[in-house]
């Protein structure tokens, strides 16, 4: 058997996880039952937030061990769909190493039209507006914001400027055009409640849910990481809405 | 109510999308969801929000797992959407914003409800789990002839 490819077909599977967001022990249990295959005496996976390490050895071989750092980081449930069944093709041999990497390789298939998308990503918005209490006309003016979000992602994907400052700033400039339109358009609209269905796709509460998930299941360092993501985004949606609102003069 | 629910069958749905879950399951995704926003609203009124999530977030992990088992995927093509409407987001902002703009007292309080709602539906999740565990080794020690 080729443990080379081996270990990289782990190291590939565990990548494409944890950059999807899978939980870590899923990265890890994933890796070490692609590993396994390999029968040798000793395989080892480690996932953190930040970098995979994975080492295999046996008597008959020398030991070999890789590391990977992991920078990019967003949710894509079909990545870990497909990773699963790829690796319990692996583990049942109803595939090769070969065939599973060249899977893993070609994993990123374009699932949506371009359009779907971004007419569901500024769907989410207006819903949220009526989940918290809005009523159609704010409902309406947060799907504008939605719009406006989609835009600023399809910005962000170009000059690549980081969340941090595209969360600011998309979130400053739907503040200030909210409040100024309810102020001078529609004097009975809550701005407060449009402003909030707008940042809705944005808040980490995902992020601080799984932090206290993997802090149950003993992931300590994990979790700390997930956590501070989460207060940091929304320490930059705050920042940006009180920027915003600090112009028009709707903060303090 | 109706509004409610049928709002949080959309948002649910829009979200899974931009999740990219794999395309057959965003609307079963989205019933999830729907109806743990249902439930969390119906005991809204007498249990209080922490409450109230704790027992939509039973029943999102039930069903998250046996459609996980129905339809072969992890688990977890559920649970992200499906908690979509009940994750404390909106209350984490909160309690920045308010930290921002200087009201000490609010921020605390909504600091105060993302721990609890977030460890509810951690604690939620990590129950139905162990649960489905357990189910699962004691099928494995009945012998099947």
């Amino acid at each position: 058997m080729d443990y080379k490819k081996l270990v990289d077909t782990a190291l590939l599977a565990g990548q494409i996880l944890l950059e999807s967001s899978a939980e870590t022990y899923r990265v890890e249990d994933v890796m070490n039952r692609i590993l396994d295959i390999s029968n040798l005496e000793k395989t080892e996976a480690v996932a953190l937030p930040t970098g995979l390490f994975i080492t295999l050895d046996d008597p008959s071989i020398n030991a070999i061990t890789v590391v990977k750092r992991i920078t990019k980081r967003d949710i894509n449930l079909n990545n870990i769909a497909k990773v699963n069944a790829i690796s319990r093709g692996l583990t049942s041999n109803n595939l090769t190493v070969e065939e599973a990497y060249e899977r893993l390789v070609n994993i990123n298939e374009v699932q949506y039209n371009p359009l779907h998308k971004d007419i569901a990503t500024s769907l989410i918005s207006p819903f949220f507006a009526l989940l918290l209490g809005g009523s159609f006309l704010e409902a309406l003016l947060a799907w504008v914001n939605g719009a406006i979000l989609v835009l600023s992602m399809k910005l962000e994907r170009k000059v690549n400027m980081g969340f941090f400052v595209q969360n600011m700033l998309y979130s400053a400039f739907v503040a200030v055009w909210t409040t100024l339109l309810c102020k001078y358009l529609f004097y009975n609209l809550d701005p407060d409640i449009a402003i909030t269905g707008s940042i809705m796709p944005l808040v980490p509460g995902t992020a601080i849910t799984n932090a206290f998930r993997d802090t149950l299941r003993g992931d300590y360092l994990a979790s700390g990481a997930r956590a501070i993501e989460a207060v940091v985004v929304a320490l930059s949606i705050a920042v940006g809405v009180a920027l915003g609102l600090a112009v028009t003069g709707g903060f303090l | 109510m109706i509004l409610q629910i049928v709002s949080a069958f959309i948002a649910v749905t829009a979200a899974s999308i931009l999740l990219e879950a794999p395309k057959k399951l965003i609307f079963r995704a989205g019933f999830i969801g729907a109806l743990g926003w249902g439930i969390y609203l119906i005991f809204l009124d007498s249990f209080g929000p922490v409450m109230s999530t704790f027992i939509a977030g039973l029943v999102i992990s039930t069903l998250s797992h046996i459609f996980s088992r129905i339809f072969k995927t992890p688990v977890t093509m559920f649970f992200i959407p499906g908690f979509y409407p009940l994750v404390p987001g909106y209350r984490i902002y909160m309690a920045v914003y308010n930290f921002i703009a200087g009201n000490g007292q609010l921020a605390q309080n909504y600091f105060n409800d993302t721990i609890k709602i977030s460890g509810m539906i951690a604690l939620a999740i990590f129950t139905i789990d162990t649960i489905f565990n357990i189910f699962n080794k004691v099928k494995h020690l009945i012998p099947q002839d």
